[in-house]
Parts: structure tokens; C-alpha cells; sequence
């Protein structure tokens, strides 16, 4: 995304923001437990073999346990 | 993953093709995943629906709302509880339906993890030998009794289902129908499938199958994580939801007779 500002001298700036549109997985992050579920229906990582999209299974903050 | 029989798997599990280094997609998505915080039964939700459109010969014609519910408090800090609202939108009825949540644990390296059934509890409880290492998890069917639970390990050395060289449809279909398999399996690198079942669905109708997934330091607390779980789907489900998540008119109608 590209996010343009303009104060009311006449100074302008941008920058770009990298977002990701329509996500294709979330993380429940609301306690001590956190999984990632994802839209092709599983849980874990929306990306596997990689595992690079997601939090797979993490408890307290901990490293993930799946895989 | 979701089956009526060994040759009607559909999933998201990892596949047979490159020895497993692949995953099966049969789930495509119709509604993106969002977070509602706060949301209306937890402190954080997540809702999304998929169908099984992409399951080729293997399509049922099922609709999946998938939510999960994660409670902030204390007492229930310690665990997930995922559902999925399965509706049956094809002209057939569904007989003999297993739903079921596979998991390859490695809760260090994929090394000392252990995994069995606790008859208690009613869950399958994953730990490793490690004393330094003492995160141990659970994972539960909480919405109904007809409890599925299959261990082994993945080398296929106990439970009979090897996924080193992939995992195979009919080895899905064990892994879902088998009923509760005891165990204990390990240690090693371990896996396990935690599902129910067999479930039927009129064609137009739904049913409710969601899980609890917990972990803890603490074997009591763990075990009263899958309990307070439990107690929540009672309460989730105690309240009937209006159909539709969103409302998809608006209307003003005049007021008659005029109460003044």
C-alpha cells in the first residue's frame, strides 16, 4: 500500500506499507493458547510443508508444537 | 478432515504424493477468516466458512462454518475451542460422517513425545519424556460422546499408519473410524487423530462438531482445561444464534396502530 502525506504547508511524503489483502489464515491470540486456523479448514500453518504462514500451536509463548 | 469411507476422504491433511511433503487441499474458501474482538460468546473469535468443492470424487456437498473461541480469564486461559457447523447442501442425505483434527506433534524436536487417551477425561493428552520440558497438551471432541481417537507412530512402528512415506486416504479412514484407540504410543515422534462420529445429515440440515485444544505445565490443570471447555459449549451453545452472521436487510415499517 502506498500511503501519501501532506501537511498543510505543502510538504508531502509517502511511504509504503505492506499489508496482506483478504488473509487466508488468523490466530487466536486471546490466552495462553494460540492457533492458527487457516481457510483451506486446518489448523497449524497455511503453508505446510514451509510453515512460514502462521503460529501452528504455541502455549504461553513458547515455540510451536506441531511438525 | 471429513469421510463417509476410505474412498470418500476430504481434507486438508498432508497428502501421500512425496512422502507426505504435500497437503491435500479439498477445502475451498468461501467466506475469509476475521477477528471479532471482543467477540459476541469469547474474548477473541474467528470466523470463516469453506466448502468441499475442490474434493473432485470425493465432494459430499458439505458447508463448513469453522469458529473458534479463545476466553481471556484465568480459568479458561488454557484452551481453544474450535467448531465447525457442518451443513449438508447437497440433494443426498450424508450417512456415517467422521470428522476428525490430525496432528503431528513435536513438542521439542520430534524426538520423547508421548501420546494416549485419558478414559477419564475423555481426551487425548500429548507429553514429552523430557523432565526439563513440562508443556503438555490436550485435544478433545466436546460436542457430543461418540469420541474418536487414534494414535501411532509416524514411523508406523506402533498404531499401524506410518505417514514417513505419506499419509494415504485408507490410512485416514482407520485413523477416523477405528473409535477411541487407547494407547499409549511413544516415545518418539508421534501423531494422532482426534475426531467423532459416525454422524448422519439431512440434506438442508447441520450439525454441531467442535473441539477443545489445551495446554498446560500442570496434568490437573490440563485435565480441568479440557472440563472447563466442556462447561463453556454448554454455555455457546445455550444461546440460539439468528441465522445469518450479518443481517441482510434493514427495514422501517410504519407504526399501526399509532399507540398515542
Amino acid at each position: 500500500m502506498h500511503l501519501t502525506s501532506t501537511l498543510d504547508d505543502g510538504y508531502s511524503d509517502f511511504q509504503w506499507i505492506s499489508t496482506v489483502g483478504n488473509p487466508t489464515y488468523a490466530t487466536t491470540l486471546g490466552n495462553k493458547v494460540a492457533v492458527t486456523v487457516t481457510s483451506a479448514g486446518n489448523l497449524g500453518f497455511a503453508d505446510y510443508p514451509t510453515n512460514a504462514k502462521g503460529k501452528g500451536f504455541r502455549y504461553d509463548g513458547g515455540n510451536s508444537m506441531l511438525f | 478432515m471429513l469421510s463417509t469411507a476410505a474412498n470418500q476422504i476430504i481434507n486438508s491433511a498432508r497428502g501421500q504424493a512425496n512422502n507426505g511433503n504435500t497437503q491435500d487441499k479439498d477445502f475451498q474458501s468461501e467466506i475469509p477468516f476475521s477477528l471479532k474482538i471482543p467477540g459476541v460468546k469469547a474474548d477473541v473469535e474467528v470466523y470463516g466458512v469453506f466448502n468441499d468443492n475442490l474434493a473432485g470424487a470425493s465432494k459430499l456437498g458439505l458447508q463448513v462454518k469453522q469458529r473458534s473461541y479463545s476466553h481471556s480469564a484465568t480459568a479458561d486461559e488454557d484452551f481453544v475451542i474450535v467448531r465447525y457447523t457442518i451443513k449438508n447442501v447437497s440433494t443426498l442425505p450424508v450417512t456415517g460422517l467422521y470428522a476428525g483434527l490430525y496432528f503431528d506433534w513435536d513438542l521439542i524436536d520430534g524426538t520423547g513425545d508421548r501420546t494416549e487417551w485419558n478414559v477419564a477425561g475423555n481426551y487425548g493428552k500429548v507429553w514429552n519424556n523430557s523432565a526439563a520440558f513440562t508443556t503438555k497438551v490436550a485435544s478433545a471432541l466436546i460436542s457430543s460422546t461418540n469420541y474418536s481417537f487414534k494414535p501411532f507412530m509416524n514411523d508406523g512402528t506402533a498404531g499401524g499408519i506410518s505417514v514417513y512415506d505419506g499419509f494415504s486416504d485408507l490410512e485416514k479412514w482407520t485413523s477416523l473410524s477405528s473409535g477411541v484407540v487407547t494407547g499409549p504410543i511413544g516415545a518418539g515422534d508421534i501423531s494422532h487423530v482426534t475426531g467423532g462420529g459416525p454422524f448422519n445429515i439431512a440434506v438442508g440440515d447441520s450439525i454441531e462438531v467442535a473441539f477443545a485444544l489445551a495446554a498446560s505445565d500442570d496434568d490437573l490443570k490440563l485435565g480441568q482445561a479440557i472440563a472447563n471447555a466442556r462447561g463453556k459449549w454448554t454455555g455457546i451453545t445455550s444461546v440460539k444464534e439468528v441465522a445469518g452472521e450479518v443481517p441482510g436487510t434493514f427495514a422501517l415499517h410504519q407504526n399501526y396502530p399509532n399507540p398515542l
